[in-house]
């Protein structure tokens, strides 16, 4: 019953992988737009809504940038943890848990806060720490006792998103303020992350992320950790007998992996949000699996991917207020557009014949 | 499928210009025509890569020619999977056994058939046809032990049941013999021939000589993809069949270095190792390897060589004994504190252990020291910086030159280099350094002849130049030629340490069988 | 508060709806089995089930028949099973990513529907759900009757699933093919049997079963909370499996555990207790975990989960 045959081509150019991937890119927002058209909404509209929220206009570009600067921490992390196959899914509950730390020690100053240039590195680290945390016990339960990673990441994101709505309810809240708001006291502004670009929320996030691209990218590439990394990935048995400790890799990437997601949740609450809120749980963490694969699980291709992504959402939001639609429509399109991915990838490493 | 009456008076087999490419350019069968005649055992007849496998895989469905056509029984027949071929009446034993280890005999056998009983499966008259026909054939089983229970020799005669309960008229062997043991083997050859009394026609794909000799008819001779000619036994001898399957004169292995005994390297003292089931797989062997000497082990696949070799370059934990190498105990030790002692190994599976298929020659070359200097750059002589892209390719220039890999560049990916090159790939790896200690498993298994030359005399050179050797091998002429003493292994014990003028495979075969012991239980 | 919990009626309600809790999880898990066992892990039955939720919510309200909601779920569910097995298989991409592809579908698939024709997320629109069966003269035994005894058709279902499930994988020959494409693809396929075609219809019958799963879990909560729903119920019932070592029954009553692990949230939000209700709600997850590490080092896997077949990959 076989009519087709899928073999592996031998050599797969980069260049090939480059064409299909801004392919992937241009496409996408053609899905959506066809999305919209088959649930009766005017695909014109829309398509100048889009143009509009991402590019056409300034307010539009900031915002493209803003959404995808926590989008590009998490997605770094991700794309190197995915390199040696460790399936992190709980990026979302590791950026809760990030911004969660970052709260507790900020509330510690809240009366009397320390200068700015003391106040916002700690804090990101916090983050950092937070998340490289939360992440080890998923990396420990899968290095010593391979137990399925994606179980437990996804398992330990929603105890992380029920420990933020206890938080913000409980010994988090704002009590000075009437009635009960589920938030954290704002920030005092020595927290608040430097702008970059006047009048707009485009902050040193932006630059900070990019950084550690670059430094992520000479990580996977030019160093033993990254070596090791892929070797596991690619094949965890010779890794093994050639002396590789599989343990300590696993947990490098998983405990690396949180550790960005973490921060990306410290810069999206000290450059965005300035509390901690019930948004916080945005399911950024989600999105950021589409957008590392869409960077190919590169380092310097998740700069592009992410703010692809982050101008998407901001041209959807930009749609959603035109055309009155749902929020839900953005997770739609994303599931096609990883099925996209995938059905893209396959077509570029294989062969298909007719059998 | 047609209803005419099977010609009697056709043969059983006729392929007529069978060719087969796959993908990298390998040309697996170049128009080879082969027949089998009813009634007959057929030896096909080829080194390593000649093409034999390949060519009766065509015939049972498993791959799809690029040209020519088969015929069965006068029949046209075209198979697009083994379901066409089993219902031609052709069955297949495959060289590595396809049975599934926690399912019982029955279940195995009847996989894939119709039931009588509808959706259900009817496993009591299945059983009992299993044992009638393992009566009638010599091929007792019990139909009712799950697989894993079985011993090597007992599972081939669950494949072969497998075929005769489908009603197999054609058999085809791939390498049969290659996981018994010399007397096992005639036993093997007897049941063949009683099949042969009851009509069968089979096809033995082998590359030992002795067994053509032996036990066929007639001899077909593959030689890189085409076939070189096709003779009844009788007219042909060993001689005239190993000029057919080689063409090159084969050079011969360098001399052995006459040297007095010298320091051990390696002293393994009462190892016990289980397996992956719990069950002790290695009972208590002791057994020394000297510098410059190489210590063969030789024995039936599945009596512990494998959880031995791995417990020695740490990748399986003892559960009582020890290991020590230069007098440092590393028992229970991991593979990089074996590794950093000076050991070196070459896994008998190149593609899954040794190598990774999608780095590069480079990338592959760096796996055991790729965190420490002249390939890491290094801060304070203890934190690992960047790696050396300048010395990771000169070590890959020079493994390529040194070792003659034949590959498009230096980031040429492992997985598109032949078995050959990728073995000197791994070789270049593991043997620079001079290693101290070398375990080496199944070094030639799949190579050509002159890549199998190669290796023989890259060992004989390591061992001339002092490294300990531990070659665990199969291929017991390889073994006689390149040991300087051996160790045959039966149910994890050593059942006897030969030395030179003891080697014979009729002793060694007797050892290998249990049907004999020269030590003492451990 | 404790003395509440003691009586005949009580303990009976607490049954009944551990069971009603259960039974999505219950159908998910016997579904991840078949497809485990024939090698293929779909952790995408979090967004199958989703779909199924949705597909019955929406036939229950607009036309008001309750079984036929059931029906489109699992159409739902075999539609998704079957780009599940089309990427998984066919195209032989990493079965862990097309499952997440599959979980991100299900997802968004379904918060568009409801949005679609509901309006707004966190309205919550009640549907009436299914009625009670009760069995007779079973149905008369204290405490055990009036939960066991007395359930909805599609709870009885769940059980006779179990049995089904029970009786193909141990004794009928695609039973005998599914097991020997998740041990030994290679032996089956030597043997004429497909692994295509296997696996596919354990995927489809997989994906099928947690659509049904889902339906039933829109049915019985009476509401649909667009992402909610579901509350990671499908990632659970993989974890069952786990927990099950691939045994059927195991899995099954595993998920029982888990059943009663989301009622103490519910149960301690009316009866009042110290310890925070969102805390509560952080049981089932925690307890997951724990279950894992509990079960880790007895799992034996069928030899060739997750890993594609390909014939002439040797």
């Amino acid at each position: 019953m076989v009519w087709f045959k899928v073999t592996p081509r031998l050599e797969v150019s980069r260049r090939s992988i480059l064409i299909i991937t801004v392919l992937a890119y241009i496409v996408s927002p053609f899905v959506v737009l066809a999305v919209l058209a088959a649930a009766g909404r005017n695909p014109l509209v829309a398509l100048d809504a889009l143009y509009r929220g991402t590019i056409g206009t300034t307010a539009g570009f900031a915002e493209s940038i803003v959404q995808g600067t926590p989008l590009m921490l998490l997605a770094l992390g991700l794309a190197i943890a995915y390199r040696g196959k460790v399936w992190n899914i709980g990026a979302e509950g590791q950026q809760v848990f990030g911004a969660i730390m970052v709260t507790w020690f900020v509330l510690l100053f809240l009366k009397d806060p320390l200068p700015a240039y003391v106040m916002i590195p700690v804090a990101l680290l916090f983050s950092l720490l937070g998340g490289a945390l939360f992440a080890a016990i998923p990396a420990l339960m899968k290095s010593r006792l391979g137990i399925n990673e994606v179980i437990t990441t996804i398992m330990m994101t929603y105890v992380a998103v029920q420990a933020l709505n206890w938080l913000v309810r409980g010994p988090f809240q704002d009590k000075t303020i009437p009635g009960s708001y589920p938030q954290s006291p704002v920030f005092p502004p020595q927290t608040a992350l430097p702008i970059i670009v006047p009048n707009s929320s485009v902050t040193i996030g932006i630059i900070i992320s990019v950084v550690l691209c670059f430094i992520g990218y000479y990580i996977l590439f030019k160093t033993p950790l990254g070596y090791s990394i892929r070797a596991v990935g690619f094949n965890p048995s010779a890794a093994k007998t050639s002396g590789i400790s599989v343990v300590r890799v696993v947990n490098s990437a998983m405990i690396l992996s949180g550790a960005l997601a973490g921060l990306g949740g410290g810069v999206y609450i000290l450059g965005v949000t300035h509390s901690l809120l019930p948004e916080q749980a945005s399911g950024i963490g989600y999105t950021a699996v589409v957008v590392s694969l869409l960077g190919n699980l590169h380092p310097l291709g998740v700069i592009f991917s992410s703010l692809f992504f982050g101008g998407l959402m901001s041209g959807m939001s930009s749609v959603e207020r035109a055309l009155q639609i749902p929020r839900t429509l953005s997770l739609l399109s994303q599931g096609i557009i990883i099925v996209l991915i995938l059905i893209i990838q396959v077509l570029v490493r294989y062969e298909i014949k007719r059998a | 499928m047609s209803t005419d009456m099977p010609n009697r008076d056709a043969p059983a087999i006729a392929m007529q210009g069978i060719t087969k490419k796959f993908p990298g350019g390998v040309t697996a069968n170049d128009k080879v025509d082969f027949e089998l005649r009813t009634g007959e055992i057929h030896g096909l007849l080829g080194e390593n890569g000649a093409g034999k496998t390949t060519l009766m895989n065509i015939l049972y469905g498993l791959y799809q020619p690029d040209g020519g056509t088969i015929h069965v029984f006068g029949q046209p027949a075209t198979f697009r999977s083994p379901a066409d071929a089993i219902k031609m009446g052709i069955g297949m034993v495959h060289q590595h056994f396809k049975l599934v280890s926690d399912m019982t005999v029955t279940e195995n056998v009847i996989l894939g058939l119709k039931s009588q009983k509808g959706i259900l499966t009817d496993l009591a008259p299945a059983e009992a046809r299993i044992s009638t026909l393992a009566e009638q054939h010599g091929l007792q089983v019990d139909p009712r032990s799950q697989v894993w229970q079985l011993a090597v020799g007992q599972r081939q005669r669950v494949e072969i049941l497998k075929a005769l309960y489908r009603d197999a008229k054609i058999l085809i062997l791939d390498e049969p013999t290659s996981v018994l043991a010399p007397s096992e083997v005639k036993d093997f050859f007897n049941s063949l021939r009683g099949l042969r009394e009851s009509g069968i026609s089979i096809v033995l794909i082998t590359h030992k000589l002795d067994e053509v000799m032996d036990v066929t008819d007639r001899v077909t001779v593959l030689r890189k993809g085409r076939k070189v000619a096709t003779q009844p036994t009788s007219s042909v001898d060993q001689e005239k069949l190993a000029h057919m399957m080689i063409d090159e004169a084969i050079p011969p292995v360098t001399d052995k270095a006459k040297t007095a005994p010298q320091e051990v390297i390696l002293q393994v003292t009462k190892l016990r190792v289980f397996d992956d089931r719990g069950i002790d797989a290695l009972r208590g062997a002791s057994f020394e390897v000297r510098k410059g000497e190489i210590l063969g082990i030789a024995g039936v696949s599945g009596n512990g060589q494998r959880e031995l070799v791995e417990a020695l370059v740490g990748l399986r934990k003892p559960s009582s004994g020890s290991i020590a190498v230069v007098n440092t105990d590393i028992t229970g030790k991991t593979p990089r504190n074996v590794i950093d002692l000076g050991v070196a190994y070459v896994p008998e599976n190149r593609t899954e252990d040794a190598s990774i298929a999608d780095f590069g020659l480079d990338e592959n070359l760096i796996l055991k020291d790729f965190d420490r200097p002249p390939i890491c750059g290094m801060l304070a002589s203890r934190v690992p910086t960047f790696l050396n892209s300048k010395e990771i390719t000169g070590r890959a220039e020079r493994a390529i030159s040194q070792f003659g890999i034949m590959a498009t560049g230096v980031s040429a990916k492992a997985g598109s280099l032949s078995g050959g090159n990728l073995q000197r790939l791994v070789l270049a790896r593991e043997l620079s350094g001079s290693p101290k200690l070398i375990v080496v498993s199944q070094p030639t298994r799949g190579l050509d002849v002159a890549a199998t030359e190669y290796v023989r005399n890259l060992l004989i050179q390591q061992r001339n130049r002092g490294a300990a050797i531990l070659l665990v091998d199969e291929d017991l002429g390889e073994l006689i030629t390149l040991s300087d003493r051996i160790a045959v292994m039966y149910k994890g014990e050593i059942v006897g340490l030969l030395q030179p003028l003891q080697f014979s495979s009729e002793e060694i075969g007797l050892l290998m069988t249990g049907a004999r012991r020269l030590t003492s239980a451990a | 508060m404790m003395a509440m919990v003691l009586d005949a009626a009580s303990i009976s309600e607490l049954i009944a709806a551990i069971i009603s809790l259960s039974v999505p999880m219950a159908f998910a898990a016997l579904g991840e089995v078949i497809s485990e066992r024939a090698g293929v892990i779909n952790l995408g039955t979090e967004g199958v089930m989703l779909v199924g939720a949705i597909s019955a919510f929406y036939v229950s309200f607009f036309f008001g028949s309750n079984l036929v909601g059931v029906l489109l779920g699992a159409a739902g569910g075999a539609l998704l099973g079957l780009v599940m097995a089309f990427i998984s298989i066919s195209l032989k991409q990493d079965q862990i990513l097309s499952g997440l592809g599959i979980y991100f579908l299900g997802v968004g698939l379904s918060g568009f529907l409801y949005e679609a024709s509901f309006g707004q997320v966190g309205t919550t629109i009640r549907i009436t759900g299914l009625p009670q069966l009760p069995i007779p003269i079973l149905s008369q035994i204290p405490v055990i009757g009036d939960s066991l005894f007395s359930q909805d058709i599609i709870e009885y279902l769940a059980f006779v699933t179990l049995i089904l499930i029970i009786i193909v994988v141990g004794r009928t020959t695609f039973g005998l093919n599914i097991r020997a494409v998740g041990e030994n693809p290679s032996a089956a396929d030597t043997l004429g049997v497909s692994v295509t075609k296997i696996r596919y219809a354990a995927v489809i019958i997989g994906a099928t079963l947690a659509g049904i799963g889902g339906a039933y879990l829109a049915l019985s909560s009476h509401a649909f909370q667009a992402e909610n729903i579901t509350a990671g119920r499908g990632f659970i019932a993989v974890a069952m499996v786990y927990f099950g070592k691939w045994r059927p029954a195991r899995a099954f009553f595993g998920t029982f555990l888990f059943g009663a692990a989301y009622l103490l949230g519910a149960f301690f939000q009316v009866v009042g207790s110290i310890i925070p209700y969102y805390f509560l709600l952080m049981v089932p997850y925690v307890l997951t975990l724990v279950v894992l590490v509990g079960i880790a080092r007895g799992a034996r896997p069928p030899s060739a989960l997750g890993v594609p077949y390909n014939r002439e990959g040797g």
